[in-house]
C-alpha cells in the first residue's frame, strides 16, 4: 500500500491541504501519515502570537485531530507522527522513513515582514524533497468551505459534549450537594410519613415539622445561589 | 350562574390585549423552525429563569396549593416543598448536560445518542401523555375560576383561554410564549408578596408569630354541608390531615421530587438559552423565584383559613377570596387576572411541547417527511392550532375534575416514563436503545394503569390502594430501563463476537 505524507500545523492552508490529502489518499487507496513538527527554537509569546495570526490558525489547535477525524470519515487508514526539530528537515526525513510517494502541505501567502521572517517552508520542501510535493494554496472560496468543514467535523458528539460538562470540578461538587440534599429530603419524608409524632414537637415557637419544611425551602434557595457562585468562578478559572 | 365583575373583566381584557400585542410583535422575528420551537436559542438566562418559573407555577401552584393549605394545613405545604425540591434534580443533574445534547424537543435529547426512530416515537408519545394530563387540569381550572372571578360561564372561559393560547403559540411559538411566561412569572411573584404582606398587616402579627398562633389554638375548617370541622391546631399543622396512609405521603413526595426534571414542557425551556452554563443560571433564577413563592403560599393558605375566606365547594378560590378580604374589589380583580395569566403561560408551554412532539418528532423525523424551513414552520403552526382546539374540547369534557390532583399524576407519569430514560442517556454508558424504549413504555403504561385502578378512579374496591402510583411505577421504570439495557447489551456483544468469528 502506498503512503501519502501530510504535513500540518493547524493553519488554514494546512487544513485545506488536509482535505486534499484525504481525498488523494482515498482515490489512490493509500494510507495517510499525519505529520506535525514542533520547532525547538525558543520563542517569546509575542512571536508565537504573531506567527499564529500570520498563519491564520482557526482555533489555535494543531490540526492532528481534524486530519484524524477526516480520514476516519473517508475510511482512510491514518497514523500520526509528531517530530521535534527544524521543520523542513523533519518533513523530508519523515517522507523518506515512511516511503511516502507524495507530500501534501499548505502554504500561506505571507506578505511583508512576515514573509521575510517566516520564509516559505513549502519552497524549501519542494526544492529538497525526493518525491512529488502537492503545495495547497487555498482560494478564498476554498478557505470558506474548509472553515465550514472544520466546524462540522470538530463539533463535539453528544457523548463528548455531555462528558465535557460532567468532567468539570463544579459538576462533581454538584453531585455531592445533590446527594446531601436527597438524603435530607428522604429523612424529612420518612419523618413525615412514619414517625409523624416528631413533627409535632414544639421548636422555635413553631413545631419540628414546620421548621423542617421552611428550612428545606430556604436551603434549596441558598444551595442554588451558592452552587452557581462557585460554578461561575470555576468556569472563569478554566 | 355567573355575575359579570366589571373591574376584573376590564383588567382581563387588558391582559388579553397585551398578550395578543406581544404575540403579533414577536411573530415578525419568527422565520424558521428553530425560532419557532426554541426562540432561536437566544433567550437571555435571566429572562429564561423567570419564564421557567412562569411555565412551572401553574394554576395548581397558585390556586391549588393555597386551597390545599387552607383546608389540609401541613399536607398542603408538602406540595409546596415537593414542587420546589424537584428543581434540585434539574439544577445538579439535568440542566447543563441536557442543553448540550438537546435541540427542539425532549425526544431530540434522547435520540442524540442513538439515532433511533423507536426512541423518538415512544418519547413523543410519552411527551403527549404527560402534557395532556397536565393540560386538562389547566383547562378545567380556567373554566372553573372564570365564573366567580370574571363573570363568564365555564365553557366560555375554556374557549377564551384556549383561543388566547392558540394566538400566542400560532403567531410566534416559543418567542411569544417566553415573553408571556416571563411577565406572568414576575406578576405572580409580586402578587404573592403583596398578598402575604397584606395577611400579616391585617392580622397584625410577625411572620413567625402568625404561624405559631395556629399551633396553640383550634382551627376551623368549613365543610360542604355548611358545617364547621374543628381540629386542634397542632394536628392541622402536622402531616396526616389529608394523607392518612403514610405510604401515600411517600409516593407523592417521590413523584414530586423526581417528576419536575422530566416534564417535557419544562425541559424544552432549556433549549432556548445559548449555552449549558446559561441553562444552569436560569435554573438558579427560577429556584429563587419559586422558592420565595412557595414559602409564601403557606401564608396565603393559612391566611385564607385565618380570615375564613374559604369556599368549601371550591378550594381553588381561597387565594382570590383572601385578596378580596384584604384589599377589596380592586385587589381581587388584580389577583384574579394574574391567575388567568398564570393559566395562559402554562398552557402555552404545554401546547408548544405537544406540537413539537407531533410536528417535529412524529411527522418530520419518524415519518421522514423532510421539508424546507418554510413548510416545516407552517406545519408546526397548524399542529399547534390543532392541539389548542383539542385542549379546548378536553377542557369542556373534563368539567368538574379535581385540578391539583391531576397535576400530581402528571408528575408521577413523567417521573416513571421520562426520567429513567433521560438520566440513563446522560450518565450511563451501557444504556441501549431497547433499554430506553422499554423503560419509557413500561413506565408510561404502569403509571397510567395504576392510576386507572386507584381509589381516585374506582372509589370502591380499588385494585391499587394508593392515590399516587409513583412509589411503584418510578422504581419499575428505572428497573426496566437498566435491566433491558443489560440484557440487550449481551446480545449486541454476542452478535459482535459472532461477526468476528465469522
Amino acid at each position: 500500500m502506498s503512503t501519502i505524507l501530510l504535513a500540518t500545523d493547524g493553519s488554514l492552508p494546512a487544513l485545506a491541504a488536509t482535505v486534499r490529502a484525504v481525498a488523494e489518499a482515498k482515490q489512490r487507496s493509500a494510507s495517510l501519515v499525519i505529520l506535525k513538527v514542533i520547532e525547538q527554537i525558543p520563542r517569546t509569546t509575542l512571536e508565537r502570537a504573531s506567527d499564529s495570526r500570520a498563519l491564520q490558525r482557526p482555533e489555535g489547535e494543531d490540526g492532528i485531530e481534524y486530519a484524524k477525524e477526516l480520514a476516519a470519515i473517508d475510511k482512510v487508514p491514518a497514523t500520526v507522527l509528531v517530530r521535534e526539530g527544524p521543520i523542513v528537515g523533519e518533513i523530508i526525513r519523515a517522507a523518506e522513513e515512511t516511503g511516502a510517494e507524495l507530500i501534501v502541505m499548505g502554504t500561506s501567502s505571507l506578505k511583508g515582514l512576515n514573509r521575510l521572517y517566516l520564509g516559505s517552508v513549502a519552497k524549501a520542501v519542494v526544492s529538497q524533497s525526493p518525491v512529488s510535493v502537492l503545495v495547497v494554496k487555498p482560494t478564498a472560496d476554498e478557505t470558506k468551505t474548509v472553515r465550514a468543514k472544520v466546524r462540522e467535523v470538530i463539533e463535539p458528539s453528544p457523548a463528548k459534549a455531555v462528558a465535557a460538562i460532567t468532567r468539570t470540578r463544579q459538576f462533581r461538587v454538584g453531585l455531592y450537594l445533590f446527594a446531601a440534599y436527597v438524603i435530607g429530603y428522604a429523612i424529612f419524608v420518612l419523618f413525615g410519613s412514619y414517625i409523624r409524632d416528631v413533627f409535632q414537637i414544639p421548636a422555635l415557637g413553631l413545631n419540628v415539622g414546620l421548621v423542617a419544611g421552611l428550612l428545606i425551602i430556604v436551603m434549596t434557595i441558598a444551595l442554588a445561589i451558592g452552587f452557581n457562585a462557585y460554578a461561575v468562578r470555576a468556569e472563569r478559572e478554566e | 350562574m355567573a355575575e359579570l365583575q366589571p373591574l376584573s373583566f376590564a383588567i382581563f381584557v387588558m391582559i388579553t390585549m397585551a398578550t395578543i400585542g406581544i404575540s403579533i410583535y414577536a411573530a415578525r422575528r419568527v422565520r424558521t423552525a428553530g425560532h419557532y420551537y426554541v426562540a432561536g436559542g437566544g433567550v437571555r438566562w435571566v429572562v429564561n429563569g423567570f419564564a421557567i418559573a412562569g411555565d412551572y407555577l401553574s394554576a395548581a401552584s397558585f390556586l391549588g396549593i393555597t386551597g390545599l393549605v387552607a383546608f389540609s394545613g401541613y399536607d398542603g405545604f408538602i406540595y409546596a416543598i415537593g414542587f420546589l425540591a424537584g428543581w434540585i434534580v434539574a439544577l445538579f443533574l439535568v440542566a447543563e448536560p441536557l442543553r448540550a445534547i438537546g435541540k427542539y424537543t425532549f425526544a431530540d435529547a434522547l435520540t442524540s445518542k442513538f439515532k433511533s426512530k423507536k426512541i423518538r416515537l415512544v418519547a413523543a408519545i410519552s411527551t403527549l401523555v404527560v402534557s395532556v394530563f397536565y393540560l386538562i387540569p389547566q383547562m378545567v381550572g380556567s373554566g372553573a375560576i372564570v365564573g366567580p372571578l370574571i363573570g363568564l360561564d365555564y365553557e366560555i372561559g375554556v374557549v377564551v383561554i384556549g383561543a388566547l393560547v392558540i394566538t400566542i403559540v400560532a403567531t410566534a411559538g416559543m418567542v411569544s410564549t417566553t415573553w408571556v411566561q416571563f411577565i406572568k412569572g414576575f406578576l405572580l411573584l409580586i402578587a404573592a408578596i403583596a398578598l402575604t404582606i397584606g395577611v400579616l398587616v391585617v392580622a397584625g402579627m410577625g411572620p413567625i408569630e402568625f404561624l405559631g398562633q395556629f399551633l396553640s389554638g383550634e382551627v376551623n375548617i368549613p365543610t360542604t354541608g355548611g358545617g364547621v370541622n374543628t381540629v386542634p391546631g397542632d394536628v392541622f399543622m402536622s402531616p396526616g390531615m389529608k394523607y392518612t396512609n403514610p405510604l401515600d405521603f411517600v409516593s407523592l413526595a417521590l413523584g414530586l421530587i423526581l417528576g419536575t426534571a422530566a416534564l417535557p414542557h419544562i425541559l424544552i425551556r432549556y433549549f432556548t438559552v445559548p449555552k449549558p452554563s446559561d441553562a444552569r443560571k436560569s435554573t438558579v433564577i427560577a429556584i429563587v423565584v419559586m422558592g420565595v413563592f412557595y414559602l409564601l403560599t403557606l401564608y396565603l393558605g393559612l391566611g385564607a383559613n385565618f380570615f375564613g375566606t374559604l369556599d368549601p365547594s371550591d378550594a381553588n378560590l381561597a387565594a382570590p377570596m383572601l385578596a378580596s378580604y384584604i384589599g377589596g374589589e380592586a385587589f381581587y380583580a388584580i389577583i384574579s387576572s394574574i391567575a388567568f395569566a398564570t393559566i395562559l403561560g402554562t398552557v402555552a408551554g404545554l401546547i408548544m411541547a405537544s406540537a413539537g412532539a407531533i410536528a417535529h418528532d412524529i411527522y418530520t423525523e419518524v415519518l421522514g417527511k423532510k421539508t424546507d424551513e418554510k413548510r416545516a414552520l407552517r406545519i408546526s403552526k397548524i399542529t399547534a392550532i390543532s392541539v389548542g382546539v383539542i385542549a379546548i374540547a378536553l377542557g369542556i369534557l373534563a368539567k368538574g375534575q379535581n385540578v391539583a390532583f391531576l397535576v400530581g399524576l402528571a408528575f408521577a407519569i413523567a417521573a416513571s416514563a421520562n426520567l429513567p430514560a433521560l438520566l440513563c442517556t446522560l450518565f450511563w454508558k451501557r444504556t441501549t436503545e431497547w433499554g430506553i424504549v422499554m423503560g419509557i413504555i413500561v413506565g408510561l403504561v404502569s403509571s397510567v394503569a395504576l392510576i386507572a385502578v386507584s381509589p381516585a378512579m374506582m372509589s370502591e374496591g380499588a385494585l391499587f390502594s394508593l392515590f399516587n402510583p409513583g412509589i411503584v411505577s418510578i422504581p419499575l421504570g428505572f428497573a426496566v430501563t437498566i435491566g433491558v439495557s443489560l440484557l440487550t447489551a449481551d446480545r449486541v456483544d454476542a452478535k459482535a463476537a459472532e461477526n468476528t468469528a465469522g
